[in-house]
């Protein structure tokens, strides 16, 4: 029994009475931050902002936690007070453009002949392959990332426009005009009864 | 109508006057409904498509990157650090855990049922109250009800108790009644999503009958018990 170190201060503080009571044990209580919780609160929701972008289970957590660890480092950047979701959101998508850029390199470097091939196409070709994956997931596969990430942001996890247009540093008519796209594009692929 | 408004429209993006003039164009305009519906229908579909993800348990190398003892937070109905971390208090602990996290948080302060003086965990308010008075045999309509009462190995009257805060055995001394077990949000039935954490009575049960020295009080021990204010001759 090395830490005991609990998340929640009731919960600690309910547990401390309980662990003396039985056994005289003192419980260390929680040294985890505000930040640390309310990142620990977010979690569930960037896992599921990581799927929308990845679309790979395996991949979406690998960018989780690659996501976790700038965020950590990063931690007096954040401004307290100031909306850790917004700011947790943008180092999420920012480290998965670093990887579909890191991974557009690879396939260029291994893949010559296919030069120009859009990154959309190759991770939609990438993930074609595995069988399990939906429809949703095939047909977000094949959007290009500036048009997915924003159908992620607004659509998966219900950011308005205007916050989508902050996060991602863009003029709000870049953002509807990629929505607009990545909207029909979706509905060809998924077609008439989305 | 472009195809901007339209989502627009359904994504909530609208001023209320121009919704109100978009509904009344699509009144007009089969079609334009018809886009509409299929715009929302995408919508729904993908945001349903990714939403059960965030109803799953982080796994815990996540958590734990964040707090290495997180997975009390992260698996709220499956707290197995603790059970595997370490005997017996680390299961009482689970178990109290799992009743919080759940949705019960104990209030604290003057008001709540139990308090911490010198170091001990002691029953206060209504529970203090119904330790001191009520009587198994004649139950009051009070927060708590009173189960068995017998008399410890080590020469004390405990009374064990349930109420929709928790089940617990206390311990009369001195002080007042020290809680040697309490385990949080188990006593009412009717609260379903409780109803795992519904083995707390037969926890508190067990640790009583390890404590006791001989039977349960009878209802005339009980009585007289009562009214020698919980003190052993």
């Amino acid at each position: 029994m090395s830490s005991h170190r609990v998340a929640w201060d009731e919960t600690g503080e309910i547990i401390r009475f309980i662990l003396k009571a039985v056994d005289g044990t003192e419980l260390r209580t929680s040294d985890v931050t505000e930040f640390e919780r309310a990142l620990l609160d977010l979690l569930p929701r960037l896992r599921r902002f990581a799927r929308a972008l990845a679309l790979d289970a395996a991949d979406a957590d690998d960018l989780c936690q690659i996501a976790l660890e700038r965020a950590l480092k990063a931690e007096a950047q954040w401004e307290k007070g100031s909306r850790l979701d917004s700011w947790m959101y943008r180092i999420m998508r920012n480290c998965w453009i670093d990887e579909v850029r890191a991974r557009k390199r690879r396939s260029e470097t291994f893949v010559a002949e296919e030069e120009g091939l859009a990154v959309g196409e190759a991770d939609d070709r990438r993930i074609e392959a595995r069988v399990e994956l939906g429809h949703v997931d095939r047909a977000m596969a094949a959007l290009p990332p500036e048009q997915r990430e924003v159908i992620a942001l607004i659509l998966v996890e219900g950011l308005a426009y205007r916050e989508a247009a902050e996060l991602l540093d863009l003029p709000m008519g870049t953002i509807t005009s990629r929505l607009v796209r990545g909207r029909q594009a979706l509905l060809e692929m998924l077609g008439e009864a989305a | 109508m472009t195809e901007d408004q339209i989502i627009a429209y359904v994504d909530g993006e609208l001023g209320p006057i121009e919704a109100l003039r978009f509904e009344r164009a699509m009144e007009a305009d089969a079609a334009l409904a018809a886009a509409v519906g299929r715009h929302r229908a995408l919508r729904d579909r993908v945001a349903s498509h990714f939403a059960p993800i965030a109803a799953e348990p982080v796994p815990a190398r996540l958590a734990a990157m964040v707090d290495p003892s997180s997975n009390v937070v992260a698996f709220p109905a499956r707290p197995r650090r603790w059970f595997d971390a370490g005997g017996r208090y680390a299961a009482i602990a689970a178990t109290l855990v799992a009743g919080l996290v759940l949705g019960q948080v104990l209030p604290r302060g003057p008001a709540a049922p139990i308090g911490e003086r010198n170091g001990a965990i002691m029953a206060q308010g209504g529970l203090a109250a119904a330790l001191d008075r009520d009587l198994a045999a004649a139950p009051e309509n009070g927060a708590y009800r009173i189960g068995v009462s017998f008399v410890s190995r080590d020469r004390r009257y405990c009374r064990t108790f349930s109420g929709n805060a928790g089940a617990g055995l206390g311990c009369h001394g001195p002080e007042g009644w020290a809680l040697v077990r309490f385990v949080a949000g188990s006593g009412s039935e009717e609260q379903g999503a409780y109803r795992q954490a519904g083995s707390a009575s037969a926890d508190v049960l067990e640790a009583a009958q390890a404590m006791m020295a001989g039977d349960p009080l009878d209802a005339d021990a009980e009585r007289r018990a009562r009214d020698s204010g919980w003190r052993l001759r």
